[in-house]
């Protein structure tokens, strides 16, 4: 296609919508009401066609059109007056403005608008999954059809923005323009890429490869989902001054880094990093509270270690059937207060029951003797808590491990899963981090027989 | 023009006359160049102005209108007085609806003794069979449907219709004014008008201060303007002394905001904000500065001319070049607040004009060519190139200008 053809007749032909020789346009102004604002859109009208002419100068005389200054001022108008405008594509009038602008003031001397274009060297492809960086581009100087460039047309003013501060070769923004205001096929007000024609369609491919040169730039290609909810504590957890709460430092520091985490998935990792402490904590504490100040024999360091020497998911379920056993709240255990907590999940926070047992399933959160596969439904307050530990475990491993044979979480099975949608965030946001912060926060505020020492020193040989 | 002169005063060497002229007579008498006064644009949708149509066609009072003219152009007989050239001082957006009124009159006029049935035409069927016609002097088929239903309703005959503008206007006549006081009576009588854009008013200024200004002190200075050639293609050809118009207005903004300034994507971004800038019109928008400002453009452009030949007027003549330099000149007068902003200009004649191998064109033109025109944007690279090296001449920081570094900044 020959340079100007690129430049001008798109526009040209999305502008024309906004002239009395349109039919979109007489059936709006036969709707209109009063005498005003005929008057007023039959100005709009004539600006615009006005504005056609100088436009088709320009095209006529080879020239780059310089002033874009009375089209800019009708968009701007134009929008504000006739929001209601029926099935018109400001949107890309603006964004052909846009490049335009750009291409006039970056032009060097003699470009030349006779030259032709192979426009079938790029296609503009739509992205059925949003990239978080909303724009990006990519010139290689040698192979041109290796550059691409993502747009976002549901931001123009950061997509203007873009355009205009970015040393995109024009090039590819006259491949860009060539793909804007085509008759009968709008733009979305979405994400589009601009990208060799061979990969036309092959939406996954696409993604991959410009997902990978965004990510080689430090920038991420994923919508970071934020956790910034207070810690969830009962209002009975009274910290007593005076208490030996030194004994926590560490755990007092993972905690304020974990409040200082913003990330739903790194601050799951840091509140598990606290619930991998105490499981481990929990025997010897045990046995500590068990010797009551008797000296520690060889023979004690031996079932020591022994205690620690399970398998991890048996420690927590340990450190967790601990746990449900004791008061949440007076009269009420803990077993009682997390069951209650998952009920509420369904109906109230996640309405399609069958997300939850596919999120169980992909989880493989089983039954403890016959290992088979738990719904919803079959979640009892008795044997909560080796669901419950399941369920700390399994999320922690799914964030941890990337095998292939295994559900891997990620910022996209976590919010938009092909099946479940974002069940899996829902479940985290309502259950397992407010759970996990009240047990956390009780161990470390009252003094209990599971994470909290009885001394400071372990006594080897008695002194007198 | 003729009229009659209703009162008279005097101030200094100038004189004020209070006259009265048919508004035929004035409309008919506007200056050849008169259509490239770019005055339709923003104003469309100004209230008054759309109002005037029907004071025109009710026969009601348009306040005075001010003009200027030149002792020699002026002759009085008695009461009578006869004009042969002016300016407009005050009421050029009124004047340019005014001119359009008359023609839109004119077109039904002429039209309706071949096609009485324009009478009953809709405002659709005015627009799709007037537009064209009415768009080459800038009126609209929304005024023309307004004269029309002033016939089809009675109150006016065809024949009424000539005979409005045979009404007498007023008008306020400015004649022996030194350059300075008629520069800044416009400047005066223009700083009410608040709703038009900066530029647009920047603009509309200054098309009427050039033509002041060239009388006396610089002749060989001349304006191109957008309609008759490129800007692109403007610098290739251009002698020394012309300018392209937005050009000069791009680096009179540039100027004024420190930086350089692309004026296209500078509107886009700023897009409908009524931003006006007072600091130009208080600072820059002075006779001083703008008489400062045409001195330093025409004392480079011979100064290039004469050292580097045609090399220096096409450098000189491009708007990268032009925006750059003023940019750099703009940021130093606000770093510098206490001094004026001509100061600047001053300052830019005095370290390079004596010495322009310091802008090394040559290398310039060199570097400039060996960018990858596939990687960089030539416009931006270009600009801030002159607009960094020229800065740092001016702030003494360095002695000659290396353009390589210049525009290998911009690389990276």
């Amino acid at each position: 296609m020959i340079t100007k053809d690129i430049l001008y007749n798109n526009l040209l032909r999305l502008t024309r919508e906004f002239t009395i020789d349109s039919v979109s346009f007489n059936t709006y102004f036969d709707l209109l009401q009063n005498a005003t604002r005929e008057d007023h859109l039959i100005l709009m009208s004539e600006r615009i066609s006005g504005i056609r002419h100088e436009l088709e100068t320009s095209h006529t005389n080879n020239v780059l059109h310089e002033n874009f200054e009375d089209l800019i001022n009708w968009i701007s108008d134009f929008r504000v007056a006739y929001l209601d405008f029926p099935n018109h594509r400001m949107d890309e009038i603006e964004l052909i403005v846009s490049i335009l602008t750009k291409i006039e003031a970056e032009a060097p001397d003699g470009f030349d608008v006779l030259l032709d274009v192979n426009v079938d060297l790029f296609c503009l492809n739509s992205l059925p999954k949003v990239i978080a960086e909303r724009n990006f581009y990519f010139v290689d100087q040698n192979n041109l059809s290796e550059s691409f460039i993502l747009i976002d047309i549901s931001d123009l003013t950061a997509l203007n923005a873009f355009i205009t501060t970015n040393q995109i070769s024009i090039q590819l923004l006259l491949h860009l323009t060539s793909k804007i205001g085509i008759a009968n096929s709008p733009l979305n007000p979405s994400q589009y890429v601009l990208i060799k024609t061979q990969l036309n369609g092959k939406n996954a491919l696409i993604r991959s490869c410009i997902s990978l040169h965004i990510l080689k730039t430090g920038k991420h290609i994923h919508t970071a989902h934020e956790y910034l909810t207070r810690p969830s504590i009962s209002p009975q957890r009274l910290i007593r001054i005076g208490d030996n709460y030194q004994q926590f430092n560490d755990t007092i520091i993972i905690l304020s880094e974990y409040n200082h985490q913003r990330d739903i998935l790194d601050k799951y990792m840091r509140l598990y990093h606290v619930v991998e402490n105490f499981m481990f904590k929990y025997p010897l504490v045990g046995m500590e509270r068990t010797n009551g100040g008797k000296p520690f024999s060889i023979r004690d360091f031996q079932r020591m270690y022994n205690k620690i020497d399970v398998s991890e998911l048996s420690a927590l379920n340990d450190f967790i059937r601990a746990i449900t056993k004791i008061d949440y709240t007076t009269g009420t255990k803990f077993s009682s207060f997390l069951f209650s907590k998952w009920t509420a999940l369904h109906p109230g926070v996640i309405a399609n029951k069958s997300h939850l047992d596919r999120l169980l399933a992909l989880l493989k959160v089983e039954t403890k003797k016959t290992k088979k596969q738990i719904k919803f439904d079959d979640v009892s307050e008795n044997s909560f808590d080796y669901f419950f530990s399941q369920l700390i475990y399994y999320y922690r491993n799914s964030l941890v491990h990337n095998r292939e044979t295994e559900f891997h979480l990620t910022h996209d099975t976590l919010l938009t899963h092909d099946i479940i949608g974002d069940t899996a965030k829902l479940v985290l946001e309502h259950f397992l981090i407010p759970c996990i912060e009240e047990i956390v926060f009780f161990l470390i505020i009252e003094q209990n027989p599971i994470v909290w020492y009885d001394k400071s020193k372990l006594t080897l040989w008695n002194e007198a | 023009m003729k009229g009659i002169v209703l009162d008279k005063i005097t101030e200094g060497s100038g004189a004020c006359y209070l006259v009265k002229i048919k508004l035929r007579d004035y409309i008919e008498s506007l200056p050849e160049d008169y259509k490239d006064y770019e005055v339709q644009r923003e104003i469309v949708a100004n209230v008054y102005l759309d109002n005037l149509i029907q004071t025109v066609l009710e026969e009601k009072h348009i306040p005075s209108l001010v003009l200027v003219s030149e002792s020699e152009n002026f002759q009085i007989t008695g009461s009578n007085f006869e004009v042969s050239n002016f300016k407009i001082l005050d009421g050029l957006q009124r004047t340019f609806r005014l001119k359009s009124i008359f023609e839109t009159i004119r077109l039904l006029i002429n039209e309706y003794p071949n096609n009485p049935g324009i009478l009953n035409l809709s405002k659709i069927q005015l627009s799709k069979l007037y537009k064209s016609q009415l768009e080459n002097f800038g009126g609209s088929s929304i005024q023309l449907g307004k004269v029309v239903e002033t016939v089809k309703s009675g109150k006016k005959s065809i024949q009424d219709l000539d005979s409005l503008f045979d009404k007498y206007q007023w008008f306020e006549i400015w004649t022996g004014l030194s350059e300075k006081s008629e520069v800044e009576k416009m400047l005066v009588l223009n700083a009410g008008h608040k709703p038009v854009k900066t530029k647009h008013q920047l603009e509309l200024l200054f098309r009427n201060i050039i033509p002041i200004l060239q009388k006396r002190n610089y002749k060989e200075f001349s304006v191109k303007r957008e309609k008759e050639i490129s800007s692109t293609n403007f610098s290739k050809q251009r002698v020394v002394g012309q300018f392209h118009f937005s050009s000069l207005i791009t680096a009179l903004l540039s100027f004024s905001e420190g930086r350089p300034l692309t004026s296209n994507i500078d509107l886009i971004q700023k897009k409908q904000s009524d931003y006006f800038d007072d600091k130009i019109f208080d600072e820059l928008l002075k006779y001083e500065f703008l008489d400062e400002f045409i001195n330093t453009l025409l004392s480079f452009d011979k100064a290039l001319f004469q050292h580097y030949g045609n090399e220096g007027t096409k450098w000189f003549g491009r708007e990268t070049t032009l925006v750059g330099f003023f940019a750099a000149a703009g940021k130093l007068s606000q770093e510098n607040e206490s001094t004026l902003p001509q100061n600047s200009l001053e300052l830019l004649k005095e370290k390079l004009l004596g010495n322009p191998d310091i802008l090394a064109l040559d290398v310039f033109e060199r570097v400039r060519n060996s960018q990858d025109l596939a990687k960089i944007n030539i416009g931006t690279i270009n600009k801030r190139a002159v607009y960094n090296g020229i800065y740092d001449i001016l702030t003494g920081r360095s002695k000659s200008i290396v353009w390589e570094k210049y525009f290998k900044n911009e690389e990276s």
